[in-house]
């Protein structure tokens, strides 16, 4: 009897210890940081290849904020997803020259100057499709903080790839980021400062 | 003799509880599925990949959708996912499948499971339609219909 009592009490003991560790966990896992704080800072000059296969300098984006995306045009679901959204968002403000939709292909082998240019083509309302040579894409990868990684191999390989949209100002400054798994609202009020600032 | 006699009555209580774990386990045995398939949709594509969602339902016992096949292309099942802001697309275990829980839906959509249709034959417009079939462990395959929707989101 003594022995069962214990053996009750050690169970309870145990599962107590286990929900506190489960929720200090949950809570930690729910604070942890996923976004980049504000005042690192992304970008600068570059120059990749446009949609005709003609050299694109940073430059031609000077004068109007600007949203950038790196994806890939093997990226059926969360590429086409987040441009439809910027696209989306970019109409709920009023104008498509709002501000300019970047997207930088991190697969280089595949996607040449025709592959990201129908890729881009494919929202109705202007997105830039960037290209380059493994190099070129490579450095602006690096400028802008954006990891990717070959997965698998053969014709039908994946890219991981950050998919974070970086947002930049009319002179070329970042000023903020809008994730996948973030909400409407908030990247529509982000993509407002953007656009007064 | 003595011993047998010990041995029997045991026996008996052994032979009644396999019969009432039987009857348990007929009890409990679970519904077989009850799976329908509706709002399917692709996007169109501007690249070599298409993405198609669906919502299946049942209301019966659960089951797993383990393949998908598409007359417009190779079809698999793909799970995208996020973590710490890098998007990653990982293959779904045929063995494994996507749970299909009892009495609830499983929803393909964007930016999770989806249905990935590469080697397509022509890049798919919005109002195409073509039909994709689910297969599953346990229930009949599926078919569905899938319309194309424009790729700028409303």
């Amino acid at each position: 009897m003594k022995t069962a009592r214990i053996i009750l009490w050690v169970t309870v003991a145990a599962a107590a210890i286990a929900l506190g560790a489960l929720y200090l966990r949950l809570h930690r896992a729910a604070e942890a940081p996923t976004q980049p704080a504000a005042q690192v800072s992304f970008g600068g000059p570059f120059t990749l290849v446009d949609s005709k296969g003609q050299p694109f300098a940073s430059s031609r984006l000077a004068g109007r904020p600007y949203a950038i995306f790196f994806g890939f045009t093997h990226c059926p679901d969360v590429c086409p997803t987040t441009l439809a959204r910027l696209t989306k968002l970019r109409r709920q403000l009023g104008s498509d020259t709002a501000f300019s939709i970047v997207f930088v292909t991190v697969d280089p082998e595949r996607d040449g100057p025709a592959e990201v240019g129908s890729y881009a083509e494919l929202f109705g309302s202007p997105v830039i499709g960037l290209t380059g040579s493994p190099d070129q894409i490579a450095r602006v990868k690096k400028q802008y903080g954006i990891f990717s990684e070959k997965v698998g191999s053969g014709e039908t390989y994946t890219v991981d790839h950050t998919a974070t949209v970086l947002l930049f100002d009319k002179s070329g400054e970042f000023q903020s980021t809008i994730s996948p798994d973030e909400g409407d609202a908030p990247a529509l009020a982000k993509l407002r400062r953007l656009t007064n600032s | 003799m003595a011993s047998l006699r010990a041995i029997a009555p045991a026996m008996t209580t052994r032979i009644a509880m396999a019969a009432l774990a039987a009857s348990l386990a007929a009890c409990s045995a679970p519904a077989g599925p009850k799976i329908s398939a509706r709002d399917g949709w692709a996007r169109e594509t501007g690249g070599p990949m298409a993405a198609a969602y669906v919502t299946v339902e049942n209301q019966g016992g659960a089951d797993q959708l383990t393949s998908v096949r598409s007359s417009i292309g190779t079809a698999t099942l793909h799970e995208s996912s996020m973590a710490g802001g890098v998007m990653r697309m990982r293959p779904i275990d045929p063995r494994e499948g996507l749970v299909v829980p009892s009495n609830g839906k499983l929803v393909l959509a964007p930016g999770g499971a989806h249905v990935m249709i590469g080697g397509l034959k022509h890049s798919l417009r919005a109002g195409d339609r073509f039909k994709l079939t689910l297969l599953f462990a346990k229930a009949r395959p599926q078919k569905v219909d899938i319309t194309v929707q424009p790729a700028a989101g409303q």
